[in-house]
């Protein structure tokens, strides 16, 4: 009897240990891998996650961006259509020669219109006319360039303002005038000598403005 | 008897072997199971992390490319846009706000005394370079150049006026006249006629028949508003 219970003992002792140690071991692969790769593993990817919702916001915010570039560039485009209906009076110039040869010629005709005269001491000069280049050229605070052009006359006083007057209404050109010395004529005629100061403003390079 | 309990023990033991190795087996057998389990988890954890890797990738590119491209554009077109909205200000104030020398040239024609014979010797308009500031070389020159241009302007004009009568009655109503230029009075201000009663001319000797005497006419404005058309 001795030896039956004991046989019968000893098995299942090493039954249960090796059930238990069957248990250990059993769960031990599980559990390791669910702590040793999926747990990191599941870390990184809810990382990459946040990371591509943050991408995501960021390109949201970017999108905006670029919307407000292109509505900057449309507002250019349209300011610049604008501007160049503004200065379809300005004149084209020669900035070389400092010269606006439209308007001088418009200029010319004006003052052949009205009769204006050389003065006598530029009558005897080759290619001497009543308007010329004044060599200079000016530069507003954004950009806009004047060029200065001369008349130099004798004529009759309303001649003279009538010329005035039509030459500052020229649609064509915008036309500023500086300065007008108006000398009376020494023999008490009616013949007086006008020097007239203009400066015609320049048509600008639109396309070039800001770039 | 002996025998019998022999194989009854027998059996029992085989029945323990048995049932210890069912059961270990079903253990190791669950436990491989749920290490395929876990191993399913890890695999779709691994392949969603190389998604959200790929598509963080692609986004990243994708801002990297519009944010070097917007870095580009946007302060071009800021300062394009603000660029020819300045120069579209610049233009409508020269259209607009330039001053017109005809409406001076036309007072000066329509504008006489009634009492008197008047007429000038010298008319002159030029700007005032003061209030411009000066006008030196370069950008800066050039700058004053263009404000003085569209800035004030002074009007010195000078001439004889055939007096026939009082001076101080003249004098009356050259003030008033002055007051009827509009032209000078919106672009050089109101004209102050100074008449040099020294200096008159008396033709055959009788001052009170008729004189001619010497006239300064001067304005200018300090502030040049427009109103032209």
């Amino acid at each position: 009897m001795a030896a039956k219970g004991t046989g019968s003992s000893g098995d299942w002792t090493a039954g249960i240990v090796a059930i238990v140690a069957a248990l250990l071991l059993g769960s031990a692969l599980p559990i390791g891998l669910y702590f040793g790769l999926y747990k990191p593993k599941e870390k990184q990817r809810i990382e990459a996650q946040n990371k591509l919702e943050q991408l995501k916001t960021d390109m949201q915010l970017m999108i905006a961006r670029s919307d407000r570039v292109r509505g900057l560039e449309e507002d250019g485009v349209a300011v610049a259509e604008r501007l160049k209906e503004l200065e379809v009076p300005f004149a084209v110039s020669d900035p070389e020669k400092m010269d606006v040869p439209e308007a001088r010629a418009a200029l010319l005709r004006l003052a052949e219109k009205h009769h204006l005269g050389l003065r006598p001491e530029r009558q005897q000069q080759l290619g001497a006319e009543v308007v010329f280049i004044g060599g200079d050229r000016i530069e507003f605070e954004k950009g806009l360039k004047a060029t200065k052009l001369m008349i130099e006359a004798q004529a009759y006083y309303h001649d003279f303002g009538r010329f005035v007057s039509e030459m500052e209404s020229l649609e064509q050109f915008v036309i500023i005038p500086e300065s007008l010395l108006c000398k009376g004529d020494t023999n008490g005629g009616t013949d007086h000598v006008f020097i007239m100061v203009v400066y015609v403003v320049e048509r600008r390079d639109i396309d070039a403005i800001g770039r | 008897m002996f025998e019998l309990n022999l194989i009854k023990d027998k059996a029992k033991a085989r029945q323990r072997r048995r049932v210890i190795f069912l059961s270990v087996v079903s253990i190791l057998f669950l436990a491989g199971l749920l290490a395929i389990f876990v191993g399913s988890l890890f695999w779709k954890e691994t392949t969603d992390l190389k998604t959200a890797n790929n598509e963080i990738a692609t986004v990243e590119k994708k801002l990297t490319d519009m944010k070097s491209d917007l870095d580009v554009r946007e302060p071009a077109a800021r300062k394009r846009r603000n660029s020819v909205i300045e120069a579209w200000y610049e233009d409508v104030s020269v259209r607009q706000d330039r001053p017109y020398f005809s409406p001076i040239i036309k007072d000066l024609v329509e504008h006489h005394p009634s009492t008197a014979r008047f007429w000038y010797n010298s008319v002159s308009i030029s700007t005032n370079t003061e209030g411009a500031g000066p006008r030196g070389t370069g950008a800066e020159g050039a700058a004053a150049s263009a404000k003085a241009l569209m800035g004030t302007r002074g009007l010195e004009a000078g001439g004889y006026i055939q007096i026939e009568g009082s001076d101080i009655l003249t004098e009356v109503e050259l003030r008033t006249i002055a007051k009827q230029m509009d032209g000078m009075l919106k672009l050089v201000g109101e004209p102050k006629f100074t008449l040099d009663v020294s200096a008159e001319v008396v033709p055959g000797g009788d001052s009170e028949a008729s004189r001619y005497v010497p006239f300064t006419m001067r304005a200018a404005q300090t502030q040049f508003t427009s109103n032209a058309p």
